[in-house]
């Protein structure tokens, strides 16, 4: 007996003593200089050949370097990476890329053009996300130091698609020895998925530490680094999945160097003793009609180019500037304004009220109901929610006439209907797969991606795609600049698609915390931070 | 020859008895069939959901390529008529195998050994502390009714159950965090520390199972805001129903019979209104407890705790049948044990119940 009220006493002691230690607990001053970055988690894996989400993008970027890639926010001049050079033919169907002799892996073995041919089939026959990225191209080495990559038809995107952190160059032995393959039936036959979790098998700055697909992700400086280990880099990056408005108490705070995902209004008031780095973000936000006249009463008429005019003059795209808050931009096309060929502000539609009306009258819809389907359960990107920004528009076509009523739900539900052209009219956002003005075109012209989720099937429109065509085959980037420009004003005169609103990217981030840069594929530019 | 008997008296007496053992018996059987029942029930629910999981959880590019929709069906059975796919997955159930995750590509079995040990730790220090206080506030409320220490109690209960959880958490996490300086922040372990080496996965056990006083220290000041937020609601729910037994049981003869004999009031208390009370708290705390696992979602959320909710929230959004399916049975699984526990402590308890079946 009283042996156990002794045990029990002794329980109750260590957990008091625990308890206030726990009180009073600060956080433990780390030795390592670390990098705390705060981020709502959009991560599968860091296989970059099956991850193709933002915060995925962000951590395979500082992991496995690319061929080429682009320094700071920029995304249309690309630079050296592993390979220190490289070429094409005018017509843009074979790359040609010398592999930078001192480029090592982590574990110091050198970097080969058997390691990128790997990596990038494998890219292709795992039939991940970002799988489509290879899409007619065939990849070989003649020799170890080179790589070459032919097309099937001329395609000058091929360097930004090789940008992308899903292209990035692996150890192929490594990835073998973890069970991966990048054999023809990679789909099925590749278990590296899980090793991948542990270790990570790239040339880049970092490397993997540990993974967690719900809290953290660690990765430790690359203390091999075949370019030159910076000084100045973090020892240690935690890339944490945080909720934004915690975000925004943790970087003020102290508690964290770089909160990512903060809207304009929550950027503002955050203190002296953070930087805001604002930026545009990489997604344009759109309305459109379906132009599938047998899916429905009103897309008999949706698909009238008059109920496009009366929509497309018929929104205040000033009010949904405004709601989008600090750094917005109308879009005024499609393509964001830092890509080739983006329209200026003065390109951009604006409301006519009158002109909105005249066409709904001849659109002949009257009050034939109209849903616009959205991603509707607080569905929000960039600060923006899907919500409020589909209300906005609903008020404006309802001004002109349209017996407009609002039909958000869960993203699970609601891309589905997207996707399969379920919707008669929709609000959503595009993001580019590979920062290039040809994701655009090869996306939105009839008879595409987004076309047909829109119910725009092929020969729909032949000026359209026909400049979709040229833009596909032209290589000069002035002309290929004009092309860009000119699909956009005839997308902007008579496609069903309406460019809403390209809001502002926002990074708050500790003032000890240098050359931070907002990039429109891998969202921070991770291994070129350095601290004060 | 003489007829073999399906069943020994011995074991018949396992079935059919009254004592504890044959109860608890029964009632672990009828959980298998409730669990099955309960997978047939989450299944066919997903499947009524107008989704479509490949569209998301494939990107943008990748739902537009056949051969990738292809492959993801195949590798989910997706490609399988929905009664095969059911088939399928009680067939794998009865191996121990709750099948592949959508989101995170790895075994729901692995995926809930992570997240389920976290929701524990707070649950289990959340419903400890809701229960002592809520017992002790609850009984001084009822000994002083309609006094001033009932009112404030009374108040802080009502609010307790009032308050939408999520803003106590946000608002707690901002005070406690942001202006006092008091919690650590957000997570199990300051950014970047390395967790303990996996034993039961609730890190203050395994950092003190490890020796590692530093790191049980840690995760005990990274645990103690988010399960004393969680802890608000079950307090306030235990507070406002001990009260409730104990203004009833003060009216019994017996209590006032031992008043009368001289006994001291704490002994009336612990004695003759405590213990009839408790089968009244018991029931409430199990329920609790229970939904405390099941509901701690938006806490969860708010302090990045990589628990059973954030999964559950993941999957359905993902509408990752084998996760949904692994957070079905779980959930299932505890409030169909906490039941059992409570029965068994009312038959601990109330001896009279002994002979019920």
């Amino acid at each position: 007996m009283v042996k156990n009220k002794l045990k029990v006493a002794g329980i109750g002691v260590t957990s008091v003593a625990l308890l206030v230690a726990g009180l009073g607990a600060a956080p433990a001053t780390a030795a390592k200089s670390s990098l705390v970055v705060e981020n709502v988690f959009q991560l599968t894996s860091t296989d970059p050949a099956r991850s193709f989400e933002q915060t995925g993008n962000m951590i395979n970027h500082a992991l496995y370097e690319t061929l080429i890639t682009y320094k700071g926010g920029d995304a249309s001049q690309p630079v050296p990476a592993i390979a220190s050079k490289w070429r094409y033919n005018s017509n843009a169907t074979s790359f040609s890329f010398t592999i930078d002799p001192k480029a090592k892996f982590s574990d110091g073995t050198k970097v080969t053009s058997a390691d990128v041919v790997f990596s990038l089939n494998r890219l292709k026959n795992v039939k991940g996300n970002p799988s489509s990225l290879m899409d007619g191209l065939t990849v070989s080495a003649p020799n170890s130091k080179t790589v070459r990559i032919a097309t099937e038809e001329p395609t000058p995107q091929v360097l930004a698609i090789l940008t992308s952190p899903a292209a990035g160059i692996m150890n192929a032995k490594v990835v073998r020895a973890c069970g991966g393959t990048d054999a023809a039936n990679a789909e099925s036959a590749d278990k590296a998925l899980e090793c991948l979790k542990k270790k990570s098998a790239g040339s880049g700055r970092y490397v993997l530490k540990s993974f967690n697909l719900t809290t953290e992700v660690v990765l430790d400086k690359n203390m091999k680094y075949w370019d030159g280990v910076d000084k100045d880099g973090y020892d240690q990056i935690v890339i944490r999945n945080v909720p934004v408005n915690v975000q925004r108490l943790n970087v003020i705070k102290g508690a964290s160097s770089i909160a990512a995902d903060l809207s304009p209004d929550q950027a503002e008031g955050v203190g002296s003793k953070v930087n805001v780095i604002e930026g545009k973000a990489s997604n344009v936000f759109f309305f459109y009609l379906s132009q599938n006249p047998a899916f429905s009463d009103a897309t008999k008429f949706t698909s009238n180019p008059k109920c496009i005019e009366a929509a497309r003059y018929g929104i205040n795209y000033d009010k949904i500037v405004r709601y989008a808050g600090r750094g917005a931009i109308q879009a005024p096309g499609i393509i964001p304004s830092f890509f080739s060929g983006a329209l200026s502000s003065k390109d951009a539609i604006k409301q006519n009220t009158a002109r909105a009306k005249r066409a709904f009258d001849a659109c002949g819809i009257g009050d034939t109901p109209v849903e616009i389907g959205y991603w509707g359960d607080g569905g929000a990107v960039n600060g923006l929610n899907f919500g409020s920004l589909a209300a906005l528009v609903a008020e404006d076509l309802q001004a002109v006439g349209f017996n407009v009523s609002l039909n958000g739900a869960p993203i699970a539900v609601s891309l589905p209907l997207y996707r399969d052209n379920k919707e008669e009219t929709g609000l959503w956002l595009w993001g580019p797969d590979w920062p290039d003005s040809t994701n655009y075109t090869e996306s939105f012209s009839p008879g595409t991606k987004v076309g047909l989720r829109m119910g725009w099937q092929a020969g729909a429109d032949n000026l359209i795609e026909s400049l979709r065509q040229q833009a596909a085959v032209t290589t000069d980037p002035k002309k290929r600049a004009v092309i860009f420009s000119r699909w956009q004003k005839e997308m902007n005169k008579r496609s069903p698609l309406i460019p809403l609103v390209q809001p502002a990217s926002i990074l708050v981030a500790d003032k000890s915390v240098e050359n931070v840069k907002d990039h429109p594929i891998w969202k921070i530019n991770l291994p070129e931070i350095t601290k004060k | 020859m003489k007829p073999v008997p399906v069943l020994t008296p011995v074991t018949k007496t396992l079935f059919t008895g009254t004592g504890l053992t044959p109860f608890i018996i029964r009632r672990l059987l009828t959980a298998v069939v409730l669990i099955l029942g309960i997978t047939f029930i989450a299944f066919s629910v997903t499947q009524l959901v107008p989704g479509d999981p490949v569209a998301a959880n494939l990107g943008q590019s990748a739902y537009s390529d056949p051969d990738i929709v292809a492959a993801f069906k195949a590798e989910y059975g997706l490609d399988q008529p929905v009664h095969i796919q059911y088939i399928t997955y009680v067939g794998n159930l009865l191996q121990g195998n709750l099948g592949i995750s959508l989101s995170s590509k790895r075994p729901v079995a692995e995926d809930l050994r992570e997240f389920f040990p976290a929701t524990l730790e707070i649950a289990l220090v959340a419903v400890f502390v809701a229960l002592v206080l809520g017992v002790i506030l609850g009984t001084i409320s009822a000994m002083t009714r309609d006094r001033l220490p009932d009112q404030i109690i009374r108040v802080f209960s009502l609010t307790g159950v009032s308050m939408p959880v999520f803003w106590t958490a946000l608002t707690a996490f901002y005070i406690f965090f942001f202006v006092l300086g008091w919690a650590p922040g957000t997570g199990r372990l300051e950014p970047g520390a390395e967790p303990p080496p996996q034993v039961t996965g609730m890190y203050t056990v395994d950092a003190l199972l490890d020796g590692d006083f530093a790191t049980a220290s840690q995760a005990v000041s990274y645990l103690l805001l988010p399960a004393l937020v969680l802890a608000v609601f079950a307090l306030g729910v235990i507070t406002r129903f001990t009260r409730a037994s104990v203004l009833e049981i003060l009216g019994n003869d017996y209590v006032r019979t031992a008043r009368s004999k001289g006994l001291p009031e704490r002994v009336v208390i612990r004695r003759h209104v405590l213990r009839p009370a408790l089968l009244a708290i018991i029931t409430i705390a199990g329920v609790a407890f229970a939904s405390l696992l099941a509901g701690s979602v938006l806490i969860e959320n708010v302090f990045s705790w990589p628990g059973l909710g954030q999964y559950a929230y993941k999957s359905a959004v993902g509408l990752d049948l084998p996760g949904i399916m692994g957070v079905s049975m779980i959930v299932a699984t505890v409030f169909i044990f906490m039941n059992l526990l409570v029965d068994v402590l009312y038959r601990v308890i109330d001896p009279q119940m002994k002979d019920s079946k």
